[in-house]
């Protein structure tokens, strides 16, 4: 007879999250769970964990966030009570440009009373302010307030983006760089890399892949640059041997050398594990890289049964991705005489 | 569910039922288990199901009913030897209790 399972984290669908919500409500305790989505974005943003209290016999609030069936389609949805009107209350997404409508206090299950993100908690949406929040949203000024706070930092990122494209900003730059490592990632510098890089998706758990080995550039746990070596078999045709995969550098931390010295530890390892050439895929926009791979000695190429994937990839995205592959030159085997 | 397991021998003559801690719902065929530590219900936390013989046995262990007479009742219902039937609740029941979804009484 089997144990219990154990279920993996996150698999299950909406409907049974529901289900699983509305049995905790019942029973008076607190639900926490990870809310998918943007659209209460910037108070709750995709895939923060959010901690609902029952609602019993309180009504809920103006300005209360609150997890509700949707009338229409029946889901769980997670917005804010923007007014009450009678028994009923219009709610709406923070980043939302109309509101749910009018829904049911039988409707409301809960009240959001936590919400974390990265480990921490984040309370700007909830608190005295949550009823400001609700006058704002009700009369659309919210996204125009938060397009407006978000505005310098991305003028910001933009200016050092144009300031890395100069040789003597990068001259600078790299004098500058914090203390750093360059080693294979383990298993916690992938979960470091995935909690910080991709936060808004749900990381699958690390299985170790035989085929790939990541490097990444750390001080301490935070991740500030990535790369993977991908040793594909001839089954994935047209991605056969060797790749270099996924350079990723934050962007504070560009012009700093570390693009290029993590692809040097691809190239290296590479060379190292016998590859007579290595392969890569860039944005043909993507000039800073293309130099870069060019100073590496990567040059275009065709790669027959790759040119018609990125051809579709291009008409579905817009974007076109080129070629690129380092040959190595073998060294000649020594006669023995 | 967060803390140590619990290290337990369960008897024939061990009586159990689902711990306080837990909250249970069959969906879609299958029974779910939401562990609830310090009040909360945490899908981020691990979550149980049973499969079909997991379910039968839950709903046995109600509190009154010792793991024996369960043992019976089942070998009767699903004509099998009771010798078998009877390792079988008894590990389920201990690995059930070990993960705190089961109190012994």
């Amino acid at each position: 007879m089997p144990a219990p399972d154990g279920r993996e984290r996150g698999i299950y669908t909406s409907e049974v999250r529901l289900e699983l919500l509305k049995a905790v409500m019942e029973e008076g305790k607190l639900f926490r769970f990870r809310a998918p989505g943007f659209s209460m974005y910037p108070f709750i943003r995709n895939n923060d964990i959010v901690t609902l209290a029952p609602l019993a016999d309180r009504c809920p609030r103006t300005g209360d966030i609150v997890a509700f069936i949707h009338p229409g389609t029946r889901k769980l949805v997670v917005h804010r009570i923007i007014h009450p009107r009678d028994t009923d209350f219009i709610i709406k997404g923070d980043n939302a440009d109309e509101p749910d409508g009018l829904i049911p206090r039988e409707n409301i299950f809960g009240t959001v009373i936590r919400i974390e993100r990265a480990g921490r908690n984040v309370a700007g949406g909830l608190g005295y302010w949550r009823r400001v929040i609700a006058l704002l949203s009700r009369y659309v000024f919210l996204r125009r307030i938060v397009w407006m706070i978000g505005l310098p930092r991305r003028v910001g990122g933009r200016g050092l983006l144009k300031a890395q494209e100069f040789a003597t900003y990068r001259r600078f730059a790299r004098k500058l760089r914090p203390d750093m490592t360059l080693c294979e990632a383990d298993e916690k510098d992938m979960n470091a890399f995935h909690a910080q890089w991709n936060s808004e998706i749900q990381p699958e758990p690390y299985r170790h892949n035989p085929e790939v080995t990541n490097f990444v550039a750390k001080h301490g746990k935070t991740i500030f640059g990535f790369i993977q070596l991908v040793r594909h078999p001839d089954s994935h045709y047209p991605f056969t041997g060797f790749w270099l995969f996924s350079l990723m550098v934050r962007v504070p931390y560009r012009g700093m050398g570390l693009g290029r010295e993590l692809s040097m530890r691809v190239i290296l390892m590479a060379q190292e594990e016998g590859a007579s050439e290595l392969s890569l895929l860039v944005n043909e926009k993507n000039q800073p890289a293309i130099a870069l791979y060019r100073d590496l000695q990567f040059e275009p190429v065709t790669i027959p049964g790759l040119e018609e994937r990125l051809e579709e990839e291009y008409a579905t995205t817009g974007k076109r991705r080129i070629a690129m592959r380092r040959e190595f030159l073998k060294k000649p085997k020594k006669e023995i005489n | 569910m967060k803390g140590k397991p619990v290290e337990t021998t369960l008897t024939p003559d061990s009586v159990c039922k689902p711990s306080e801690d837990v909250v249970s719902r069959q969906i879609e065929g299958e029974l779910i288990i939401v562990p609830i530590t310090s009040g909360i219900g945490d899908m981020e936390d691990e979550l149980y199901t049973l499969n079909d013989t997991g379910r039968v046995i839950w709903d046995r262990l109600d509190g009154k009913t010792p793991i024996r007479d369960i043992t019976k009742a089942l070998s009767e219902e699903y004509d099998a030897p009771p010798g078998e039937i009877g390792r079988d609740v008894l590990g389920i029941a201990t690995e059930l209790v070990r993960r705190r979804i089961v109190v012994a009484v």
